[in-house]
């Protein structure tokens, strides 16, 4: 529940790439609707010029080997090359989204019969396929159309239809359909629309691909009628007069088609990525944050009196502040959080969604995410401030006398390895003892966390062990270093209630008889009454209240602890 | 056996679901749902309360036709939901919706909130744009909230509104019945308590009736009449909210209320341990399904399934009678029923948890 956001709603910034791209895309489409109106010369016609001319005032991008004028030709093939490229990815996008939406929302035999097909087209090289298929309709505009619009379907079938089965049991695919919605209906209407920005980002990118092909069959021949201005064909026919030094003839369709292609690749490439933009912003505002935040710290650590921890305290967190970066500094989500975890106890953080807890919990560990700027404080881990010299310092204590138990254990454990490799691993990173002694250690372990057939348990992997058992390989995990402080995250959310009751029995006698630091991060009171003695109340990253769990339950002095408390007894106690 | 409604507006029998499962190369069945039988008067709240696993969810996805079930029967308000294709279907929405859990992802991120509240009128009403217009207002501030929201999207409301609207969005068309499937499982504790109050206020204005799918005790205590508690596919005890809080018969729901933490200081419990886990749906033990975990096991109870039983009530806690349904308290556990029957003063069973 607490999942930390570092940027939450962050703006989506259309990246520069994608205005570019664009940018020429639309010159290019409104150049080539208006040919006539640049062209100096009819394309057409031969001897304008003397044939060969370079490039001059007369003749911009000079003439061929028939005194046509390259210039007015290569606009000319502008019409051709868009066009046909516009259409035959328009077609493709149309015909082939419908059919991966069938395909993709029916399943069955449709789905089965049309992947198949859509297999034979992809199975031969695009290239190979469109000359061949040209070879046999015939050459033409139409003809071209086509058959690039047949070879570019697959691929968004394909698209679609991943798209449509990643999305089809979203729960507001499904109340489309309880609302009484025809399944066509939630198909087009919900489904579709929400797939649209990959599908959108691809035919960019698919249009790239287009404006080659066509001309490559321009190029050997196979494209329109031979004769009219192409760029394909009006590369091929310049190609022999490169060698002797007529470079313009190739090289202005060519430099023209290098252009179209690259801008529709320019839009794709940049709709597809995730507003790399807006992370290129964040890095620099982080740069600039994390210096701002460095000298306020400094003259505040000057100004600050020194404090003597308390020496029943193992940890001591000592006005912490921090914030993510924002367009004006430091957007702060943490104001001054004080508290201290007594040695042996068990602390509870309580707080809901946005309180700071997990993020001053992780802090704790040195493992705030990325992103996270702290703009001051203390955390005071057995007399050593550990954040006057991170990251050294977080080496010497995290998974050594700091353990970290997380929320989601199976997402937790490495899935690839079994578990007790990791439990092996684990303890020889921190003990000095040999393969066979850690093994040893590890099925104790096991067993102290209450897995039944421990030496059965090893050699299995995370996925086969349940919820509250993987929770428990967790612990196993945790606790193997023989930390002095252990930070345990949610570690119950997500279990069942008969599983939660019997993992937080487990980690109160664990943290009793081994004499440990707990510190519990959760948003259940019902949890924290039955098994911690300190309590931290949080709200809005701030710490509202501490006090013993007593205390806090009976006798809660700030109201929104009282207002939390009321709120975790839907009924009042008999 | 089941309460009898002598009018229910949904009335269940022998529903069950069935899932042909693949794993490693050999196929196997997994009994999701085995026979639940089930009855709502209009206006009641039926609380369906089991851990993962259990088929609680399963039953709201057939009963919604989410998901085919294999068998059974559903009546919604005296039709028959048997083998529908989507046209009838969609006429029994009518009468039908459903509150999803996430209210982060039932909403459609690209619809403004007034189209998705406006959305099941438009396919069940035949009502003008301003006639929906003025009702997606009276809706929203039913919910609580702002007509202002109306223009919004989602993305732009917190976790707490997106519920309102889901809520909104199952009233706009006056279901006689609404399935909550874990509505407030994803909230804070303080907006919780919110929605259900918004609930129960809605239920008493337009005697609504509510299938409540929770793993929630506390919810359940709060909201519920009665409650059905399930176990691996099956139900194992069912009675009015009093009593099965007050008297839990069936071990395992012994075991799923004293495990239930409680926010009070020294709350003393006496935990009712299960031991081990819970067995594969794939591979159900022959007997009772909890037979492997009980500490009241008996040699029978692993021959065949107990039957849902009477548990005999002392006068004193009688359920006050209400018109229309028989509030039996029955439980499938034959040893734990014989226990009370040897010793009445069991049934006075001291509350096993301040819930």
């Amino acid at each position: 529940m607490s999942t930390l956001q570092p940027a939450r709603r962050r703006r989506r910034s259309t990246p520069l790439s994608v205005w570019l791209g664009a940018g020429i895309v639309a010159v290019m489409a409104v150049v080539s609707a208006t040919t006539r109106l640049w062209a100096p010369y009819d394309p057409d016609t031969a001897g304008v010029g003397p044939p060969y001319a370079a490039p001059s005032r007369d003749y911009l991008f000079g003439t061929d080997r028939v005194g046509s004028d390259v210039f007015s030709r290569t606009l000319s093939a502008a019409t051709t090359d868009f066009g046909i490229t516009l259409s035959a990815v328009v077609i493709a996008f149309v015909i082939g989204t419908a059919l991966g939406a069938l395909a993709g929302f029916y399943g069955g035999i449709l789905d089965t019969i049309l992947m198949r097909l859509m297999e034979i087209v992809q199975a031969f090289p695009a290239l190979l396929l469109a000359m061949l298929m040209v070879a046999a309709v015939g050459s033409g505009i139409v003809n071209v159309i086509v058959v690039v619009s047949i070879l570019g379907i697959p691929n968004y079938v394909r698209l679609v239809r991943a798209e449509i089965l990643s999305k089809k049991n979203w729960q507001f695919a499904e109340a489309a359909k309880v609302i009484g919605n025809r399944p066509s209906r939630v198909l087009f209407r919900h489904l579709l629309p929400n797939s649209m920005r990959p599908l959108i980002a691809f035919s960019s990118i698919n249009a790239s691909w287009v404006a080659i092909i066509v001309a490559s069959l321009g190029f050997i021949g196979l494209g329109i009628e031979p004769g009219s201005a192409e760029w394909g064909s009006m590369i091929s026919r310049g190609q022999d007069s490169i060698l002797s030094g007529e470079w313009w003839i190739s090289g202005f369709p060519g430099i023209a088609l290098l252009l179209l292609s690259a801008s529709f690749y320019l839009i794709g490439d940049g709709l597809s990525e995730d507003s790399p933009g807006s992370s290129v912003l964040s890095a620099r505002l982080l740069r600039r944050a994390r210096r701002g935040a460095a000298t306020a710290m400094a003259t505040a650590a000057a100004a600050r009196p020194e404090s003597t921890p308390a020496p029943d305290r193992i940890l001591e967190v000592i006005g912490f502040s921090g914030g993510f970066a924002g367009p004006e500094g430091v957007r702060p989500v943490l104001h001054d959080v004080s508290f201290g975890l007594r040695r042996g106890v068990m602390t509870a953080i309580v707080g809901e969604t946005g309180s700071g807890k997990t993020l001053s919990a992780l802090s704790i560990v040195g493992l705030a995410p990325e992103g996270f700027i702290r703009t001051g404080g203390q955390l005071v881990f057995d007399g050593v401030d550990l954040l006057a010299d991170e990251p050294a310092s977080y080496g010497r204590v995290r998974g050594t006398r700091i353990s970290l138990v997380f929320q989601d254990a199976r997402g937790s454990l490495n899935p690839v390895f079994t578990v007790g490799n990791q439990l092996i691993d684990a303890c020889r990173a921190n003990r000095k003892v040999s393969r066979n002694e850690a093994r040893a250690i590890a099925i104790a372990m096991l067993e102290r966390v209450q897995i039944p057939e421990p030496e059965r348990r090893m050699r299995q992997y995370p996925h086969e062990f349940s919820g509250g058992m993987a929770q428990r390989v967790m612990l196993a995990l945790a606790l193997i270093s023989e930390p002095e402080l252990l930070v345990l995250d949610e570690p119950t959310t997500g279990l069942d209630v008969t599983i939660q009751a019997d993992v937080m029995k487990l980690i109160v006698d664990l943290v009793r008889t081994e004499g440990l630091t707990a510190c519990l991060i959760t948003h259940d009171l019902g949890v924290v009454a039955e098994t911690c003695q300190d309590v931290v109340v949080m709200r809005d990253g701030r710490v509202r209240e501490t006090g013993s769990c007593q205390q806090i339950f009976t006798n809660p002095q700030d109201p929104y602890t009282a207002a939390l408390l009321a709120a975790s007894r839907l009924v009042e106690a008999a | 056996m089941t309460a009898i409604v002598s009018h229910p507006v949904l009335h269940v029998l022998g529903l069950r679901k069935e899932f042909t499962i693949r794993a490693r190369g050999h196929a196997g069945i997994l009994t999701a749902v085995d026979g639940v039988d089930l009855s709502i008067a209009p206006g009641e709240t039926v609380a369906l309360v089991g851990e993962s696993g259990s088929g609680k969810s399963t039953v709201a996805r057939c009963l919604t036709r989410l998901i085919e079930p294999t068998a059974g029967s559903v009546q919604l308000d005296g039709r028959t939901l048997g083998g529908l294709g989507w046209k009838d279907m969609s006429r029994a929405y009518k009468d039908l919706q459903m509150v999803f859990q996430d209210p982060n992802s039932s909403l459609n991120p690209r619809m403004r909130i007034r189209d998705i509240i406006e959305e099941p009128m438009r396919l069940h009403l035949q009502l003008s744009a301003a006639a929906r217009r003025e009702r997606a207002e009276e809706l929203i501030r039913e919910v609580g909230l702002d007509p202002m929201h109306l223009d919004r999207y989602p993305r732009e409301l917190s976790g707490g509104q997106r519920q309102r609207i889901g809520i909104a969005r199952a009233l706009a068309i006056d279901p006689k019945v609404i399935i909550l499937d874990e509505p407030t499982s994803s909230l804070d504790v303080s907006v919780r308590g919110q929605i259900l109050e918004l609930l129960q206020r809605i239920q008493r204005e337009r005697n609504v009736a509510y299938l409540f799918i929770t793993h929630d005790l506390q919810v359940v205590r709060k909201i519920a009449d009665r409650v059905l508690v399930m176990y691996l596919g099956l139900v194992v005890e069912e009675g009015t909210t009093e009593a099965v809080f007050s008297a839990p018969t069936h071990p395992y729901t012994r075991a799923l209320l004293s495990a239930a933490p409680v926010a009070e200081y020294g709350a003393v419990k006496e935990r009712f341990v299960l031991s081990g886990e819970i067995p594969s749906p794939v591979d159900l033990p022959r007997g009772c399904r909890l037979a492997g975990r009980c500490p009241l096991v008996q040699p029978q109870c692993r021959e065949r399934q107990p039957p849902l039983l009477l548990v005999p009530q002392p006068v004193a806690a009688q359920p006050p009678a209400t018109p229309g349904v028989l509030q039996q308290h029955v439980a499938a556990c034959p040893p734990a029923i014989a226990a009370i029957e040897d010793n009445p003063a069991l049934t006075a069973i001291p509350p096993t948890n301040r819930l």
